[in-house]
C-alpha cells in the first residue's frame, strides 16, 4: 500500500468476516502487519499470495478483480457460483450487467476507482448466471498499482442484498398500504412525543380539525382539546395514562373554528428502553353525530328524571291496573306515605279517602279509555287529614298505540282553595261594606232630612192618637164605628213607630260635638225616658255604678241614644222572659269605662249573634223595628273609638258590653 | 193634694190630647202654649202636676222648669218630649243640679196620660 509519504509499504493482511445473527455477512475485520521492512523471499511472497487467495476464496461475499480493460482477472468462489465458473478473462460489464459496452463511468465503481484510486461503494443490480436480477451492495478499491502508483487492478467486493432490498420494498409497500389505511380512516390517529406534541397525524384529523398538517405537527395535543375538557379532568387522566400505559376516555376536541368534536379516545403509551415514557399513539373515534342524538336523549332523560324529582306537584307512574310503578318525593310529602308504602301498591291507594273511591275509579276508568280530563277531588293524608287536589292524568303510547305507561300529576290545591275562599270572603265583605256604606250614607241623608219633619209629626200624632182614643171611649163597642176607630188607633200607632224609627235614624247619623259628661246622668235620663215602659213591662232594673267612674268625653246625645236603644232592646227581650230582670253596670277598667247591660230574656240565637249589628237585621215583627238600632249603636261606639260586644245564651239572657275610652284618643269621625 | 194639672205645650193637638184624656175625671186641666204663659199660671194658681214640653217658643222647657222650681218646689213636673238632642245637655244639667222632674217620651196616649196622672196624684200604686 502507498503511505501518506508516497512510499510503498508492504503489509501482511488478515481479514475475518463478521456475521449477523441470521448468518449474513455484515463485514470484515482486517489485521494488517507491516512487512515492508522484511526482506522476504520470493517464495515467501508466493506463499503469501497463495494464503491470501485461500483467504479471499473463503470469504462469503462476492469478490472479483478487474484490470484496466475491465477483464475479470480474478474472482472468488462465490463470484463463480453466481456468475459462472468461466468468468475469468471475460469483460466485467458483460458478465455482471449483460452489456456489450463498458458501463457509464458515472455509475461504475470500477471505473471510478481506476480514475481516482479511492474506495467507492454503491447499490447496484447485477444479472446472475441464470438471468435473475440480484441486488448488490458493492465496494470497489484499488487492488494493484504500477510503479507510478497508477491502479492496474480494482477489486470489487459485493454483498447480495436482494433479500434486504425486498424486505425494504415490502416494508415500503406495507407502509404505503398502512398509510393509505390510516389516511382513509374517518377517525383521528396521531402520535405524540413524550411532551404531548404531535409528531404525526392522519388526514381525518387534518380534515376534521381544519388545521394543515404543518400546523398540527409539533403542536401540543392539549391545544386541540375542548377547553371544557381541559378544565375538567384531562390532567388527572394524563397522569393516569402515563402510569397505566393506556387510556380509554370520552373526550372532546375543538376544531380550528371552535366546533366541538365528541368522541372516544384510545391511546397507548410508548416507553423507551429504560421504561421511561416516550410518547403515545392514539385513535380518536369521532362520535359527534351519534352523540348529538344520544346526548340529547340522555340529557332529556336525565332532565325529565330530575324535573319529576324536583316537581312541587306529586307525580305517579302507574301500570294499566293502576299499580304504582314510581312516585316522586312530592307525592310522598303531600300524602305522608313513604315511597315504599306506595310503590307496587294496587288500588285503592292508601291516599284515597273512602268517600272518593267512586270518583277516583270513574276518573281512572276514563283515563284508561284515553280521556285526559283534570279532575278535582280530595286525597287523604296518612294522618287521615283530607286535602283538595287536582289530578291530571296522561299516557304514553308506542307507535302501535299500546299504552306504555300512565302518569298522573297531583296538585295540592289546599292553598288555592283557601285563597279562593279568602278572596270570596273578602269580596263578600267588600260588597257588604260597600252596601253598608251606601246604605248608611242614604240613611244619614234621610235621617238628617227627616229629623226636622219627624219632630213636627210627633205632636200631631199624639193629637190623633188621643182624639181617636177619646172617640173610642165614647163609642159603644157594638157600634160599627168602634171597630173603625180601633183600626184608626192601630194605624196611628204604626205611624208613631215609623216616626220613632226615623228619629232613631236622625240621631244616629246626626253630627255632634264631644263634651265631657257623666255616663251616670245619661243613663239616668235614659231610664227615666223609658220608665213608663219599664214599669208597664214589669221589669226590675238594678244599677251598679262604680263611685270612681270618671266623666268621659262623648257625644252626649249619641250615648243617650245608645243607652235608649240597648235598654229598649232589653225590655223587648224580656217581654217573653220568665224572669224580667235587667242589670246595668258601669265601672272603670284601665283606660276605659265599661258598661255592661244584661237582661234575663230569651237570648239571641247563635246564628244571629254576629248579625245583630248589621243594619236592617231584626227579629221584631214588621213595623215594630227598623233593624237599625244596634247598627246605629255600633256606629256611635265607633265614633267614640270604643268597642261593643254581645254575649248571649238562649233562655238565659243577653249581655252587651260597651267599652269607651276615658281619654279622647283622636279626633273621631 | 189638689187635682189641678197644667199642660205647657205649644201644640194645640197635644194640649187637647191631655184635655180629652182627662175629661170626665176628677182632675182639672189647664193649658199654656209658652213657658212664660205657663209661669204666669203657676204664679197665679197652684198645681199638683205640670206636663212640660221641652221645645216651646220663648224660654225653653228646661229653663221654664228651673223657674217653676223657684216658685214651687213641690209640684211634680213631667217633661214630655220627643227627645231632642239639643235639649239633652240642658236635661243633663237639670239632673246634675238636682232638679226634681220626670220625663216621658212623646207621643203619649190617653191611657198613659191617665196612668201617669193617677200615679202622681193618687199615689204610686199603679200607672
Amino acid at each position: 500500500m502507498t503511505g501518506s509519504d508516497g512510499r510503498e509499504y508492504w503489509f501482511q493482511v488478515i481479514k475475518t468476516p463478521q456475521f449477523d445473527v441470521k448468518g449474513n455477512t455484515i463485514g470484515l475485520v482486517g489485521i494488517a502487519r507491516d512487512i515492508t521492512g522484511c526482506k522476504r523471499a520470493e517464495e515467501k511472497l508466493r506463499m503469501s499470495e497463495q494464503k491470501l487467495d485461500v483467504m479471499l476464496q473463503s470469504i462469503g461475499d462476492h469478490m472479483s478483480m478487474m484490470d484496466k480493460d475491465y477483464n475479470i482477472v480474478w474472482a472468488n468462489a462465490i463470484a463463480k457460483d453466481i456468475f459462472g465458473d468461466d468468468i475469468i478473462g471475460k469483460k466485467c460489464y458483460r458478465v455482471y450487467h449483460g452489456k456489450n459496452e463498458p458501463c457509464d463511468g458515472g455509475n461504475c465503481l470500477t471505473i471510478k476507482t481506476f480514475r481516482d484510486g479511492k474506495v467507492h461503494e454503491h447499490d447496484t443490480q447485477v444479472i446472475d448466471r441464470n438471468g435473475k436480477i440480484i441486488h448488490f451492495h458493492c465496494t470497489a478499491n484499488v487492488a494493484l498499482k504500477d510503479k507510478d502508483g497508477i491502479p492496474t487492478a480494482v477489486i470489487e467486493i459485493s454483498r447480495d442484498i436482494t433479500e434486504r432490498k425486498q424486505a425494504v420494498e415490502a416494508l415500503r409497500v406495507n407502509e404505503e398500504k398502512f398509510r393509505s389505511f390510516v389516511d382513509t380512516a374517518s377517525d383521528f390517529m396521531y402520535i405524540l412525543d413524550k411532551d404531548g406534541n404531535l409528531t404525526d397525524v392522519n388526514k381525518a384529523m387534518i380534515k376534521v380539525l381544519g388545521y394543515s398538517r404543518e400546523e398540527l405537527i409539533g403542536i401540543n395535543i392539549t391545544r386541540l382539546l375542548s377547553k371544557r375538557i381541559l378544565a375538567n379532568d384531562f390532567k388527572s387522566n394524563w397522569k393516569k395514562f402515563i402510569k397505566d400505559g393506556k387510556l380509554n376516555l370520552d373526550t372532546v376536541f375543538a376544531t380550528k373554528d371552535g366546533k366541538e368534536i365528541f368522541g372516544e379516545l384510545k391511546a397507548i403509551a410508548i416507553y423507551d428502553d429504560n421504561g421511561k415514557y416516550a410518547g403515545s399513539r392514539a385513535i380518536f373515534y369521532d362520535l359527534t353525530e351519534r352523540m348529538k342524538g344520544e346526548n340529547a336523549l340522555h340529557k332529556s332523560e336525565k332532565f325529565s328524571k330530575k324535573l319529576i324529582e324536583s316537581m312541587a306537584d306529586g307525580f305517579a307512574i302507574l301500570d294499566e291496573k293502576g299499580v304504582h310503578i314510581d312516585v316522586n318525593p312530592a307525592l310522598c310529602k303531600m300524602t305522608g306515605f313513604s315511597k315504599d308504602e306506595l310503590i307496587g301498591v294496587r288500588p285503592p291507594h292508601p291516599y284515597w279517602p273512602e268517600e272518593e273511591f267512586e270518583n277516583i275509579q270513574k276518573a281512572f276508568g276514563k283515563t284508561i279509555r284515553g280521556e285526559f280530563n283534570d279532575f278535582e277531588l280530595f286525597f287523604k293524608k296518612k294522618n287521615g287529614e283530607r286535602f283538595p287536589v287536582i289530578v291530571s292524568p296522561s299516557q304514553i303510547k308506542d307507535a302501535k298505540g299500546n299504552v306504555i305507561s300512565n302518569f298522573a300529576t297531583v296538585k295540592d290545591i289546599t292553598d288555592r282553595k283557601e285563597v279562593e275562599e279568602e278572596r270570596e270572603r273578602l269580596y263578600r265583605q267588600l260588597k257588604e261594606s260597600q252596601a253598608k256604606l251606601v246604605q248608611s250614607e242614604k240613611l244619614r241623608t234621610i235621617g238628617l232630612m227627616a229629623a226636622g219633619i219627624v219632630h213636627e209629626l210627633n205632636n200631631p200624632m199624639m193629637g190623633m192618637l188621643n182624639f181617636t182614643q177619646y172617640c173610642l171611649k165614647h163609642t159603644d163597642k157594638d157600634d160599627r164605628r168602634y171597630t173603625v176607630l180601633k183600626d184608626t188607633e192601630q194605624t196611628i200607632w204604626r205611624c208613631i213607630n215609623i216616626v220613632k224609627n226615623m228619629l232613631t235614624l236622625a240621631y244616629g247619623y246626626s253630627d255632634e260635638e264631644f263634651h265631657t259628661g257623666s255616663l251616670t246622668n245619661i243613663l239616668d235620663v235614659a231610664l227615666r225616658l223609658l220608665e213608663f215602659r219599664i214599669y208597664a213591662n214589669n221589669v226590675s232594673v238594678s244599677r251598679k255604678i262604680a263611685i270612681d267612674t270618671p266623666k268621659i268625653p262623648m257625644k252626649t246625645g249619641k250615648i243617650q241614644q245608645l243607652f235608649l236603644n240597648i235598654i229598649d232592646n232589653a225590655i223587648y227581650a224580656l217581654d217573653d222572659g220568665k224572669k224580667r230582670e235587667m242589670r246595668i253596670e258601669i265601672f272603670p277598667n284601665g283606660e276605659f269605662v265599661e258598661i255592661a247591660i244584661s237582661d234575663t230574656g230569651n237570648g239571641i240565637a247563635p246564628g244571629n249573634l254576629d248579625k245583630v249589628f248589621d243594619p236592617f237585621f231584626t227579629t221584631k215583627p214588621v213595623g215594630q223595628g227598623t233593624g237599625l238600632g244596634l247598627s246605629i249603636c255600633q256606629n256611635i261606639i265607633n265614633e267614640h273609638n270604643g268597642n261593643i260586644v254581645v254575649e248571649s245564651e238562649i233562655d238565659k239572657g243577653t249581655t252587651f258590653i260597651i267599652t269607651l275610652p276615658i281619654r279622647l284618643q283622636q279626633e273621631a269621625k | 193634694m189638689s187635682k189641678n194639672i197644667l199642660v205647657i205645650d205649644d201644640d194645640e193637638a197635644v194640649r187637647k190630647s191631655f184635655i180629652l184624656a182627662l175629661e170626665d175625671t176628677a182632675y182639672r186641666v189647664e193649658t199654656a202654649s209658652t213657658g212664660e204663659e205657663g209661669l204666669e199660671k203657676v204664679n197665679a194658681d197652684g198645681y199638683s202636676l205640670i206636663f212640660l214640653d221641652l221645645k216651646i217658643p220663648g224660654i225653653d222647657g228646661v229653663e221654664t222648669m228651673s223657674r217653676i222650681r223657684k216658685i214651687d218646689k213641690e209640684v211634680k213636673i213631667y217633661i214630655i218630649t220627643a227627645f231632642y238632642a239639643e235639649f239633652l245637655d240642658g236635661l243633663n244639667k237639670a239632673v246634675e243640679s238636682g232638679l226634681e222632674f220626670e220625663i216621658m217620651q212623646k207621643p203619649l196616649d190617653s191611657e198613659q196620660i191617665l196612668s201617669i196622672t193617677k200615679g202622681i196624684l193618687d199615689g204610686p200604686a199603679k200607672y
